[in-house]
């Protein structure tokens, strides 16, 4: 599955640099729609047992919808401050560091919150 | 309790990872904006994840079934510390199914709640079994994050085979000195007439048979049989057994044995049993109620444990057979050790009855003329063995497919009839 993920924004990337111009506003409706596809491919290729009560049945299709919107909300927060800043070597510091710290901070807390067996 | 952090997570944030790498080297910020939510779907989730804290309570509706009963298990679910997804799945051990209610099943549990989780076991095979074992396994808001574990809430469930219909019980040769509902050989106290005699001194007078004295002059009485009460042993072959998934020859011993039980207990006669195979198991004659729940709950726990070992009578306790006592061996015939012991047993003069319990539905059909000839050589030697019982003037009664309990009951008390057991 993250292959199939990987290769469609790869292919979405390609897309963008032969492309060229100003920056895609059709990112957000993309990001939204690959995170809503993976949430849902997980889903699909879980094995599950049955729902007790209606809100574990519509649990999971309530999260791939909550999960889509949220990404077009983060991918528009996103696009708007990337178009108010005027970019140069400061912003790419800032792009560096933020990367470097989202991945950092997901391992940290994954290993915090690893309970004893 | 174990954690487990689940492949989707490893590769979000390896995508995350990726996104945002190739955002730089390409200089594209739609990347960023593409591995974002795959970045901030783990942080969150990792954020909110906490550790479950579930009590399970087990309740049976009830601790003793008849084979083919079923019954409602209620596990029970009390929450401190909710999960988002909670999955529950009671170990179900082989000899039952689940007839009704979903295992595994999932639900949404929050802080401080209680649910029952309902499911109908069918009792497929007899047996004693301990139900209760429930794994459990809880998930966070996104699938992200599992834990699992174990509850052992096992309580104890005894499966009794099923009663197969006898019409009427085999009457032994012999009988013992207690009151019971066998006609005894000896003349006593009973209904049975058997004799007349000249009157005596200590006779009762209504005893007295006046239209014999009238004619003779003087006066005669009439002589019963006694009725007496006999011990009855059940000799279970636990050597070897034919099965298929349907079923065993030992499934059918034990419900032959259980009905045995039952009925000779309702008629006031002492029943014990043997059980020998690979390990052997007796309990004494006695008699009642008491006795019945004993045997029966005694003959659930027999099982086969297969065994080398060569062996004959002299290991059991001599009280176990008791003289004059009434044997009934249910055999599949199928191992020379049980066929053996059961010879020698008529050969030190019990009355002994043999209940053969037909292995050959158990059998796959042999393909092929060389499996066919070895099925027909087998089968002459099983008809061998059949006719040195016979000799030994054991009565045979085969339980198979087409034959019922009560009808192969019914051929070797008609046997029994006609021709009388020598008794040594």
């Amino acid at each position: 599955m993250p292959w199939g993920v990987a290769l469609v924004g790869a292919a979405y990337a390609v897309f963008l640099r032969l492309r060229g111009g100003g920056v895609d506003s059709n990112a957000l409706y993309v990001s939204a729609a690959l995170i809503a596809g993976a949430e849902a491919a997980y889903v699909a290729l879980q094995a599950r047992a049955p729902a007790a009560d209606s809100r574990t049945r519509w649990d999971a299709p309530a999260r791939v919808v909550a999960v889509a919107f949220a990404a077009l909300l983060g991918g528009g927060i996103v696009l708007v401050a990337s178009g108010a800043t005027g970019g140069g070597l400061a912003v790419e510091a800032i792009g560096v560091a933020a990367a470097v710290i989202s991945v950092a901070a997901v391992v940290l807390v994954g290993a915090r919150t690893r309970d004893a067996p | 309790m174990t954690r487990a952090l689940s492949p989707k997570l490893v590769a979000y944030v390896a995508l995350a990872g990726v996104g945002l790498v190739a955002a730089l080297a390409l200089r594209l910020q739609e990347l960023v904006v593409l591995a974002l939510p795959f970045a901030v779907v783990p942080a969150v989730a990792l954020v909110l994840a906490r550790r479950p804290s579930v009590d399970i309570h087990l309740e049976l509706e009830r601790a003793r079934a008849l084979e083919g009963d079923e019954l409602e298990v209620v596990v029970g679910i009390e929450a401190a510390s909710g999960a988002d997804r909670l999955e529950v799945l009671l170990e179900v051990p082989r000899g039952l199914e689940v007839a009704g209610g979903d295992n595994p099943t999932a639900l949404h549990l929050r802080d401080g709640e209680t649910r029952d989780v309902r499911i109908d076991l069918r009792c497929a095979r007899w047996g004693g079994y301990r139900v209760g074992r429930v794994l459990l396994r809880a998930r966070d808001r996104f699938d992200l994050v599992a834990w699992e574990w174990a509850a052992d809430v096992r309580l104890p469930l005894k499966v009794y085979p099923r009663e197969e219909f006898l019409r009427e019980l085999l009457q032994p040769a012999e009988t013992q000195v207690f009151s019971g509902n066998h006609v005894a050989r000896q003349k006593g106290e009973g209904i049975e007439f058997v004799d007349l005699r000249q009157f005596a001194h200590g006779d009762r007078v209504r005893r007295v048979n006046w239209r014999a004295s009238a004619r003779r002059g003087e006066l005669w009485v009439n002589e019963q049989h006694a009725e007496r009460n006999a011990d009855v042993i059940l000799f279970v072959d636990t050597f070897t057994e034919a099965s298929d998934g349907s079923g065993s020859t030992l499934d059918l011993a034990l419900r032959a044995a259980a009905s045995l039980t039952a009925r000779y207990l309702q008629q006031k006669d002492r029943v014990g049993f043997v059980t020998f195979g690979g390990m052997m198991n007796w309990m004494l004659p006695g008699t009642g109620t008491t006795q019945l729940y004993r045997l029966v709950d005694s003959l659930i726990d027999t099982q086969i444990i297969f065994n080398y070992a060569w062996r004959d009578l002299n290991v059991l306790p001599r009280r176990t057979l008791p003289p004059k006592a009434l044997v009934i061996a249910l055999t599949p015939l199928l191992d020379d050790r049980a066929a053996g012991a059961l010879l020698d047993l008529r050969n030190r003069g019990f009355d002994l009855i043999l209940v053969e319990l037909a292995p050959q539905p158990y059998m796959a059909e042999p393909r092929g003329a060389a499996a066919t000839l070895g099925r027909r050589i087998w089968e002459l030697k099983r008809e061998a063995l059949r006719g040195r019982f016979r000799e030994a003037g054991v009565p045979l009664a085969v339980w198979d497919d087409e034959r019922g309990l009560a009808t192969g009951l019914e051929e070797v008390s008609q046997f029994r009839r006609r021709a009388r057991v020598a008794v040594a």
